[in-house]
This record gives C-alpha cells, sequence and structure tokens, in this order.
C-alpha cells in the first residue's frame, strides 16, 4: 500500500508495480549527472558518490543515516499493517519454532536458529535484518567470544519501504519468510538477501 | 489432517490454500494456484519431517498439479557436513538428485514470493 511521503519499493515482476511505485511520488528533474562510480570511505563513514556530466567530473558524499531517522519512519510505515495480520503470524511462527525460541521472540523480538547445514547461527530480528554468525577462525582477535558477524541478511518479500526497516508485509511475516528460507534453501536465502556489512547502519546493528 | 500452504502476503495478510482430500474442487484450484506461483518465482518450503528441533524443511522444485504432490530434489547438498570453518557459500553443483514426492494433503507448507530487495 502507497504511503503519503514515503517510497515504496515492490519486486519489478508484480502486476502494475511501475505504476504503484510511482503513486505519490515527485517527478525527479533530471539535471543530465550520471553516476559513474561509488563506494564506501570506512575513513569517512561515508559512500562516495563520482558523477559525471557532459565529460565533466564531480563528486558527492552520502553520509550514513541515522538509526533514528528509519526507527520514525518506520512507525509511519506500520499504519499499514493490522494487529490481526500480526496476530495470525505470530501463531503461525509458534508452530514453527521450539518453545525457547518462540519465548525469546515474544520478549525481545529476537531469536536464534543454527543451521546444521552450514554451521552458521542466524539471529532472526523483528524489524531488523538477519545477523548471520558463525565461530571464529583461528588467530582472529578482532572476534569477541568466539564468534564472528559474517553479515546483515536483508530481504522483504513482495515489497518494502525505502528509508526504514519496513517490509509491506507485517513484520513477523519478515520474519517467517527469512525463516522459512533459511531452513529450506539457505543457498537460495542468501541469494535473495542484500548482504549487509556489520558496520553499515543498514544492517541495524 | 489437511494439507495447507501458508501464502505471506500484504494487505489482509497470510492467505491459506487448503488441500482437503474430500474437497476436489478445492484441491484443484489449490493446486493451480501453487502451480501459478511456482511459476512466477515464489519459493515453497515444505514440510518434510520433525525432529528433535522442530519442522524441517526442504524447498519444492515442483508441482504436480494431476496428483497434488509437491516434488522435493535430493541433491549431493543435503549429505554435506557442516564445515564450520568455511564461511556459508552456495554449494556446488552437481548431478541432481532423486525426487521426493510430498502429497500436499499430508503436509504443511510456507510460501514466500519474490524479494524486493532490503
Amino acid at each position: 500500500m502507497p504511503i503519503d511521503g514515503e517510497r515504496l519499493v515492490i519486486e519489478p515482476s508484480f502486476p502494475r508495480a511501475e505504476a504503484l511505485m510511482q503513486i505519490g511520488q515527485k517527478p525527479i528533474e533530471d539535471e543530465g549527472w550520471r553516476e559513474r562510480n561509488r563506494w564506501y570511505s570506512l575513513h569517512r563513514r561515508a559512500d562516495i558518490i563520482i558523477m559525471e556530466r557532459d565529460g565533466k567530473i564531480d563528486w558527492g558524499m552520502l553520509p550514513a543515516f541515522h538509526h533514528i531517522k528509519y526507527d520514525i519512519t518506520t512507525l509511519g510505515c506500520s499504519e499499514v499493517w493490522g494487529i490481526e495480520q500480526e496476530g495470525r503470524a505470530v501463531q503461525l511462527l509458534g508452530r514453527m519454532l521450539k518453545h525457547r525460541q518462540f519465548k525469546a521472540y515474544l520478549l525481545t523480538g529476537m531469536f536464534l536458529e543454527r543451521s546444521e547445514r552450514s554451521g552458521v547461527t542466524y539471529m532472526f530480528r523483528r524489524l531488523k535484518p538477519t545477523v548471520a554468525i558463525a565461530p571464529s577462525r583461528e588467530g582472529d582477535e578482532e572476534s569477541a567470544g568466539g564468534m564472528r558477524i559474517l553479515c546483515a541478511l536483508c530481504q522483504h518479500p513482495i515489497a518494502y519501504y525505502a528509508g526504514s526497516w519496513a517490509g509491506a508485509m507485517c513484520p513477523t511475516d519478515d520474519v517467517i519468510a527469512h525463516l522459512a528460507l533459511m531452513r529450506g534453501d539457505e543457498h537460495m536465502f542468501w541469494k535473495r538477501c542484500a548482504q549487509h556489512q556489520p558496520w553499515r547502519p543498514e544492517a541495524g546493528l | 489432517m489437511v494439507g495447507q500452504v501458508g501464502i505471506l502476503n500484504v494487505g489482509a495478510g497470510d492467505t491459506k490454500l487448503s488441500f482437503d482430500p474430500s474437497n476436489r474442487e478445492e484441491v484443484a484450484r489449490a493446486s493451480g494456484i501453487v502451480t501459478d506461483m511456482l511459476r512466477r518465482g515464489y519459493a515453497l518450503m515444505v514440510e518434510v519431517g520433525r525432529d528433535d528441533d522442530g519442522p524441517l524443511y526442504r524447498r519444492a522444485k515442483g508441482f504436480d498439479e494431476k496428483t497434488a504432490e509437491y516434488l522435493i530434489m535430493s541433491g549431493p547438498s543435503d549429505q554435506e557436513t557442516p564445515n564450520v570453518e568455511k564461511p556459508a557459500s552456495p554449494a556446488p553443483r552437481g548431478r541432481q538428485g532423486k525426487t521426493q514426492r510430498i502429497p500436499a494433503a499430508k503436509t504443511s507448507a510456507v510460501a514466500v514470493a519474490r524479494s524486493a530487495g532490503g
């Protein structure tokens, strides 16, 4: 459901996806600049963008967003979810989890599950990317407690609201999607997700 | 037990399809929808069993509309022992394993749409 002031991103193969995404969006003035290159600067903690227009090259910096901005936007996007839908999703999740996992999810919004296939432990979180954690490699001095974060895995089936943690589905449905994919086809789970490095704000850490 | 597919959805929330053997029309309708979903790129995670940790899921690679059975492939990657020293990576593609058929009326499944990103 489009929300005034928020950018809805829909998976392109869905019917009328393009038209739905344009609802409420202001037309962008094309001044002729084209992105030539982009990378993340650890030093500046920002994305560096190289742009080009008519042979002239310039650069810009896109600083990392503040976590609270995403949180506030997510609060606004919660208008599209219903309590009933979230309740049904929580019931479905409860049938998929062990008691301790479900209790942890109800009380903290997170739970852990280790994949027997890969040995990776996943921290599934409501309204945040799933964190993939693995045992430290020998000699890895930076890891804490013998574990290291591989990355944060983020995906929203159907659609999501840019600039927020919100998917178009209710929060627990997003968690179920992650969990079901991880259990059923871990390879596809990693392939479908955006993999955010743990120090990026997009990882939600 | 009546087999069900929970389709994760927006708006009104999860949609359920049921494969009740006593209702052939419903089974035919649900079979058509499952076939269409797979064609559109939905991932269907089928419960293939349970262990001490809970339900075990495998992705359905196909669906036989005539017999209303999920087609689950078991391949070499399924017998791979966990290697905790390597980060998770795609399993090497090898020969296709055997196809396991699971009646939709006897199990539950979760359908996950294609991702819009994240």
